[in-house]
């Protein structure tokens, strides 16, 4: 009960000749080591996938250059509309920015 | 006579029931092994599909990025940007390898001249893109510690720098213990 179990699907092996034991067991080592890795490989591409897509959703026409009394800036709306009732979010709003056609205007002023 | 007629049964029984048993495990570990490497195989053929699909298959280091870093412009050498590549073993990527690697390049976000659009603090971004040049140029016994900025700045850094990926790269000794802790402006 005490042996150290390499995992519980594949508990140590004891019962051949020394050898074989350790030889056996340490393929079910390396095997459990590459199967570690291959999962972190697994998962490291799935969080580089989510990852790039929470950073390239939006549409290049939401990405806005702000002039800010001179000083440049850009950002996204949806950035600018993250606090929803705030005066900044209704000032970047969806039917506002049709309506005065900024889509066309790359430069928004604010002073 | 019988005798050793049974003892020779016996023993022709435990020598086949101890290859059995050997041959048994031999083969659960084959099987595994080959799911493994087919686990592996496909996997690279996820990432190539995906290189195909949203990437540049062209993308080399000397490669010029142009980044508008939220109205700040900011290029750099995609081998200077990509430079650290991995957290656990090389083959491994941090996310900010990822983004700049050419993986993505057809899917990432651009502002109106094609930059590269990050929504990040300008000046934070372009500390850890001075950090990375400096990396880039230091021999192995001067490498900077860390992304420096000011005060003000640095809790955001930290959280970039937890974002992408940047904050724990075993690979480079050099990078090992640092204190990560000094960007977090708790002092």
């Amino acid at each position: 009960m005490e042996a150290p179990e390499v995992n519980p699907k594949s508990p140590e092996v004891d019962k051949f000749a020394k050898e074989i034991n350790e030889a056996i067991n340490e393929k079910w080592k390396s095997l459990h080591a590459l199967e570690e890795e291959v999962t972190s490989l697994e998962e490291s591409f799935k969080d580089e996938e989510h990852f790039i897509e929470s950073l390239s959703s939006g549409d290049k026409k939401n990405i806005k250059t702000l002039n800010v009394s001179g000083t440049m800036m850009t950002t996204t709306r949806a950035t600018l509309m993250t606090v929803e009732e705030s005066v900044l979010a209704q000032q970047f709003d969806d039917t506002k920015w049709t309506e005065q056609g900024n889509i066309n205007t790359p430069k928004v002023k604010l002073m | 006579m019988d005798q050793l007629e049974s003892a020779k049964k016996k023993l022709k029984t435990a020598l086949d029931e101890h290859e059995r048993a050997c041959g048994d495990i031999i083969h659960e570990q084959d099987e595994m092994e080959s799911k493994l490497l087919e686990r592996l195989k496909l996997l690279d053929e996820k990432k190539l599909k995906c290189t195909a699909e949203n990437g540049n298959m062209n993308a080399s280091d000397n490669d010029l990025i142009e980044i508008n870093a939220a109205g700040k412009i900011i290029a750099a050498k995609r081998g200077t940007l990509c430079q650290l590549k991995g957290m656990k073993n090389l083959t491994k990527g941090t996310r900010f390898e990822a983004l700049f690697s050419g993986r993505w390049d057809k899917k990432l976000l651009r502002d109106g001249s094609g930059r590269i659009f990050l929504d990040v603090h300008g000046d934070c971004f372009q500390a850890i893109v001075d950090y990375l040049n400096e990396l880039a140029i230091s021999s192995e016994d001067k490498r900077p510690k860390t992304p420096t900025i000011e005060d003000d700045c640095k809790p955001i850094l930290a959280q970039y720098m937890m974002l992408f990926g940047l904050t724990a790269i075993p690979q480079i000794p050099q990078l090992k213990h640092l204190d990560w802790n000094a960007c977090d402006g708790s002092t």
